[in-house]
């Protein structure tokens, strides 16, 4: 009986937030959500993506400029079997929620080896209860969709089905470009394991040929899709509509990332070179850290996912959510942050700041753009100091305790 | 170049005119008058475009600065300015080093014989200090650190008309006519310190004439000087010898009246679901979203069965 | 004897000016029409139409080649070289400032009063020079021409609504189609400076004829005013060019100023007393009168409409009077001419609104909405007649403002009627690029009025792309209702045009960044970019060591 109360625990509260959520996004649907330009990017827009469907279903090419960026995959899904009225909307995101908050568990119970643990209520919770994760999930955000298959395609890692999760990922970069990133690090998970080992690492003595065939089956799902999508939209466009949007960046509208008010204020001679510039410091990041965290993938990806949390093109709130929810997938390393207090109150201060300068600026008129550009600029900073923290953490993990008299630094 | 539609905007009072004195004597404006750049086309790059000439081949002929080695030019700027820069359009400044720059290009390319360049702004005298190419002749309102004020207000229009430097410019040259003998000379020694509240200055040491020998008519009053050239042998066999023919066109009076209106092939049309062309366009586009799904599925079950 | 010799060449001159125009295939007519509002301001419109007989427009694939040597008497050359230039059917230029008041004015004489500048063409496809370049020649070169900033209607502001701008004269059949290219400058200013290039297109310029009324202190000072160019093309008559000036004078304004006593440049009137301030001359309007005639005119013809059931006093008498229309054919006897219009019992204005409006249809459309992320469009129609009325309905939005066609609702009396919308076409904007083209048929119930609305997203454009005046905001160029007949939209074979309603521009509020911090913006988020960067390169390079904490002043490091 004892075994079974966490499961039944973990099964009671986490029916609990599904239904309470499901309860509050039906009760109290605020219209003005829709518009917030923190919860949704011009990539993940609940309105664009109706707008897209409307144009879809009357015969006009979605891509044929506008506003519609999504893949042409979820045209295809939304226009067929799944729901893009208000009320199915809500219960599919909160659907995706509550498994993209599964997931997280199971990737916990994967790590720690049991089929049960009494953390598994508090992890749930946490993802489900984590304003920046279920504010962009009230705004119909389809970046929550994106967090969903990236949990999902992390779990099925974990659970040694790489055929799946190479699907998922996949599917995940048709919608997101930038998630190429967790390629890597998911390979490597895939041919080594998802246990911890932060505290002892050893070098990755296994063979990296054998991510080869992985590569190619990943290179055969994202053919595939490529080629669905391009039968779905009819053309070729809209690759230039929705990755070439993160790549050119051609809607500049406010968000709580860095390269919008950047690339405002750019003159037109050097906006292509920073444009490459700033894709590459995306990728630059890849191949360090996995090779800092050869010994430990799982952690490798989550600090990639902080990585794209804070250099994303178009990033929403809900993109450094999952990097701080994922946290809880680590408590090995929480002894060893250093600023964890600075950190949470950047936090604090950055999420109270972005929706209220950004609403001075542009229903009040009585702030300028310099505030809220302000606001990202420390939402920036508290995100690296998370991302910052969370790689010294788990490389200092590695030493060991510390000991009187003695301290550890790099040099 | 005019940045901004005075003579008609709706403020004011005396649609298209502009006045050169309170007492509405002098409608500067006129009934005749050409602006070839106005409103957002007064850049900077545009002004140092037209002077330099490299413009854009389909600019067309009036908005060039069509002039050669033989032609005098006038350039007279006032606005807003400071030390060495003067305010264009709220957002940009051009500095006295770009106007030097430019009328260097333009000596080099021979777009000038002479030019006379008067500024009225504050502190305009900066403005020329950094000229440097030859026969540039430049005359300012005010000195640096001193500002130039405008003339007495119009309490119809209730602004003031005109600047007082440029005032009495204007009123000595309305003095003149094209037959004059006037000299700059004559010019710059009307200025009055006491009525223009500034002290205005002139730089001739690029310029080659002594001041009394040139005529205010060399660059006012358009007073052409005629060079006599011999006879030139007419050519042969060129087509278009200036002779001016009758258009030669074809009439096709077997057109009938019907005529071919087009529709653009890409605009889209939602056109109702009657139709049948229509139905199989709506067929297929949800064909084409299953056709998606499915492949989708497919690959859904081929990773399921690894 | 000298006065004698010079009467006798000027008779000369214009005997051989009138006998060359005579012998030769073009011809220049010139009329003056003048009406008298429900609201007792004045409309007059200028017309002065210059054809070229057995003339075809210029086909496109004869572009590459050089064009044959262009001879006129009348006919404008400065323009007549563009037209050839690049190959243009038919084309119409439009300049007006003001808002024209549909229900009170009815209609205006020529249909594009939309405020600003609004150029549309027909030009047909094939030669050397693709559609795009030779709009792109001709736009400049009419910038040249008419001191304005036409080249400025570029890729940004070009749509094609060929189901609205039907061709007003016809289309030759050539083996390519003819495609419209349609834009608009709804800022654009009016002012002396395009007039000047105006009058110098006719053959008389201002000296001589009606065009010597034209005088800009008093045209641009009218409630509104348009100046429009229009070249059309017939099979049985040549290319038709047709410049038009319309203005709506107030001569209420006009005599109230005089009567305070307000130094105007006025000559005072050489009529006796005027007991109504509504009455009118062409002193009061134009401070002018026709001095000469335009020798080079075939025909030289004054309108007056007159009042139906009110008395009124004209002088001189018309040459001829017929359904409501005074007619003065002006001939060398007629001059010097002033056409003097008096109401002799006191004019009364219409106190409560007229319950029939002079247009079928009334439209009011704004913007609405607080936020500079985005708004709503809305729109009302309102149907005076007592059938229901159809009509086509076209926006032509730039980028700056996103429409989302999913949220387009229309609502008769709150209650939504989505039958009443139909044949929706639509081509969306592309940022930074091409503008928004909105064709709808709407239908408008028997003396109902339907509101349509549609939520919009304002884009955020570049540092580069916001104008000077950046606080102002943008115009938005007018929408076009054009309300169809017997169900159908006039085709280009029939003789009356399409009758378009112009809405009044608006303003569009965008956010704006801050211009004074492009390098402080680059400076700070390199220098973010760079510190994490930095950090995180720091750590995962550097080896850890250990460092034994001494109490000794000089610490010992020592690996382990």
């Amino acid at each position: 009986m004892q075994a079974y109360l966490p499961a039944r625990q973990f099964g009671a509260t986490f029916t609990a937030l599904a239904a309470g959520r499901l309860l509050l996004a039906l009760a109290w649907p605020l219209d003005s959500l829709l518009y917030d330009q923190q919860l949704s990017s011009p990539l993940t827009s609940y309105l664009s993506l109706q707008e897209g469907l409307y144009l879809f279903s009357n015969g006009v090419d979605p891509y044929d400029g506008g506003s519609f960026r999504h893949s042409p995959l979820l045209l295809s899904f939304f226009s067929t079997i799944l729901p893009s009225s208000r009320i199915g909307a809500q219960l599919l995101w909160t659907l995706a929620d509550s498994v993209s908050a599964l997931c997280l568990v199971t990737i916990w119970r994967a790590r720690q080896r049991v089929p049960y643990s009494s953390r598994d209520a508090m992890i749930a919770s946490l993802y489900l209860l984590n304003p920046y994760l279920f504010m962009p999930s009230l705004a119909l955000s389809t970046s929550t969709l994106e967090n969903t298959l990236t949990l999902v395609s992390l779990a099925l890692a974990c659970r040694q089905r790489p055929s799946q999760a190479l699907l998922v990922l996949s599917f995940l970069t048709q919608l997101s470009l930038s998630s190429i990133l967790l390629l890597p690090p998911l390979l490597l998970l895939l041919i080594t394991d998802h246990l911890s080992h932060l505290a002892s690492p050893k070098s990755f003595n296994g063979s990296l040929k054998r991510t080869l065939p992985l590569l190619g089956e990943f290179s055969l799902y994202f053919v595939s899709l490529t080629f669905a999508s391009t039968v779905s939209a009819g053309s070729w466009k809209w690759m230039l509509q929705t990755w070439g949007a993160s790549l050119n960046l051609p809607d500049l509208s406010p968000n709580p990332g860095m390269w919008w008010y950047f690339f405002t204020e750019m003159f037109d001679h050097f906006r292509p070179f920073f444009l490459m510039v700033f894709s590459v410091h995306l990728l630059i990041y890849v191949a360090p850290i996995c090779i800092k965290f050869q010994h430990d993938p799982l952690y490798a990806a989550f600090i990639l996912l902080g990585t794209l949390a804070t250099f994303k093109p178009y990033p929403t709130l809900s993109d450094p959510g999952l990097f701080l929810t994922m946290v809880t997938l680590f408590p090995e390393v929480y002894p060893y942050f250093r600023h964890p207090i600075v950190t949470a109150l950047l936090h604090l201060h950055a999420s109270l700041l972005l929706p209220l300068f950004n609403r001075l600026w542009l229903t009040q008129g009585t702030g300028n753009a310099n505030f809220f550009y302000a606001s990202t600029l420390v939402f920036a900073c508290s995100n690296g100091a998370a991302l910052v923290d969370c790689i010294w953490a788990g490389l200092r993990i590695a030493i060991g305790e510390d000991k009187e008299g003695y301290h550890v630094v790099q040099e | 170049m005019l940045a901004d539609d005075a003579a008609c905007n709706s403020r004011n009072k005396f649609a298209g005119s502009v006045y050169a004195n309170p007492g509405r004597q002098l409608d500067l404006y006129g009934d005749n008058i050409e602006v070839d750049y106005r409103g957002y086309e007064v850049t900077v790059e545009n002004f140092i475009r037209v002077l330099t000439g490299r413009v854009p081949p389909s600019l067309p002929r009036s908005k060039r600065l069509l002039t050669d080695s033989n032609s005098n030019i006038f350039v007279y700027m006032t606005g807003h300015g400071g030390n060495e820069f003067l305010k264009f359009q709220d957002n940009e400044e051009i500095s006295a080093f770009d106007i030097a720059d430019a009328f260097e290009q333009m000596y080099q390319k021979k777009r000038y014989n002479e030019i006379f360049f008067m500024i009225d702004t504050c502190q305009a005298n900066t403005m020329y200090s950094k000229f440097y190419s030859p026969n540039i002749l430049a005359t300012g309102s005010s000195v640096l650190d001193e500002s130039s004020y405008s003339h007495d207000n119009d309490y119809d229009i209730g602004v003031s008309v005109i600047d007082r430097y440029t005032h009495y410019v204007l009123e000595f040259l309305e003095g003149i006519n094209k037959t004059s003998h006037a000299s700059m000379q004559d010019l710059f020694n009307s200025y009055d310190v006491g009525k223009i509240h500034s002290h205005p200055g002139v730089r001739d040491d690029l310029f080659k004439r002594p001041l009394d020998k040139a005529l205010i008519t060399d660059f006012f009053g358009g007073v052409a000087q005629a060079e006599v050239f011999p006879p030139v042998e007419p050519q042969e066999g060129t087509p278009n010898s200036g002779e001016d023919g009758i258009v030669d066109v074809d009439v096709d009076l077997d057109a009938g009246p019907a005529v071919g209106v087009a529709n653009e092939t890409t605009r889209a049309q939602m056109s109702s679901p009657d139709s049948i062309h229509s139905w199989t366009l709506h067929a297929l586009k949800e064909l084409r979203a299953w056709a998606c799904l499915a492949v989708v599925g497919i690959l859904v079950a081929f990773s399921w069965s690894r | 004897m000298r006065h004698w010799l010079r009467v006798s060449l000027h008779l000369c001159i214009s005997l051989t000016y009138v006998l060359c125009t005579e012998a030769s295939n073009e011809h220049f007519h010139e009329k003056l029409s003048l009406r008298s509002l429900r609201d007792g301001k004045v409309a007059s419109t200028f017309t002065f139409t210059t054809v070229l007989n057995g003339v075809e427009p210029r086909h496109p694939e004869t572009l590459g080649s050089k064009d044959a040597s262009q001879h006129y008497n009348v006919f404008p050359l400065a323009l007549g070289q563009v037209l050839r230039e690049y190959g243009v059917t038919e084309l119409h230029l439009s300049m007006n400032a003001g808002k024209w008041n549909y229900e009170q004015w009815g209609y205006p004489d020529e249909l594009s009063a939309g405020t600003g500048a609004e150029l549309w063409v027909w030009m047909g496809e094939g030669g050397p020079l693709s559609i795009e370049q030779r709009w792109d020649g001709l736009r400049n070169a009419l910038s040249g021409l008419f001191c304005a900033s036409l080249a400025t209607m570029d890729e940004q502001r070009t749509t094609s609504p060929s189901m609205t701008f039907i061709p007003e004269g016809a289309l030759p059949i050539w083996n390519r189609p003819h495609l419209l290219r349609h834009a608009s400058l709804p800022s654009e200013h009016v002012c002396t400076e395009n007039l000047t290039p105006f009058l110098k297109l006719l053959p008389c310029k201002s000296f001589s004829g009606i065009a010597s009324l034209l005088n800009p202190h008093r045209l641009f000072d009218s409630d509104w005013h348009g100046m429009g160019i229009h070249v059309l093309w017939h099979p049985d008559k040549g290319v038709e060019i047709r410049l038009a000036f319309q203005s709506v004078s107030d001569p209420l304004r006009v005599s109230r100023s005089k009567r305070r006593g307000m130094c105007l440049s006025l000559k005072p009137t050489q009529s006796s007393s005027t007991k109504s301030p509504q009455d009118w001359s062409f002193r009061s309007l134009f401070n002018r009168q026709i001095d000469r005639q335009c020798p080079v005119a075939r025909t030289s013809t004054i309108e007056v409409a007159l009042p139906v059931n009110e008395a009124y006093s004209l002088e001189p008498s018309p040459s001829t009077v017929e359904l409501n229309v005074a007619r003065f054919y002006m001939t060398n006897e007629s001059v010097p001419l002033d056409i003097n219009f008096r109401w002799p019992a006191e004019f009364t204005y219409p106190v409560n609104p007229p319950s029939q409006s002079l247009v079928p249809l009334s439209v009011q459309r704004t913007l609405r909405g607080s936020s500079q992320a985005h708004g709503q469009v809305s729109v009302h129609l309102r149907n005076h007649l007592d059938e229901s009325v159809q009509a086509m309905y076209l926006e032509t939005m730039p980028w700056l403002v996103l429409f989302y066609l999913h949220t387009l609702q229309i609502k008769l009396d709150d209650a939504p009627r989505d039958d009443l919308i139909s044949n929706i076409s639509y081509i969306p904007s592309i940022l930074h690029s091409r503008p928004t083209t909105l064709q709808a048929l709407i239908t408008v119930p028997p003396k109902a009025t339907i509101r349509l609305t549609m939520d919009v997203t304002k884009a955020f454009l570049r540092y580069t792309e916001h104008p000077p005046d950046a606080q102002r905001g943008w115009d938005l160029p007018p929408a076009v209702i054009v309300p169809l007949v017997n169900g159908t939209l006039r085709g280009p074979a029939q003789p009356s045009l399409g009758s378009r309603i112009y809405t009044p521009i608006l303003l569009v509020d965008l956010a704006t960044p801050d211009f004074s911090m492009p390098y402080n913006v680059i400076i700070f988020t390199c220098t973010v970019l760079a510190f994490l960067f930095g950090t995180i390169f720091n750590l995962l390079t550097r080896k850890f060591v250990i460092v034994r904490l001494t109490l000794n002043p000089g610490c010992t490091v020592h690996d382990l």
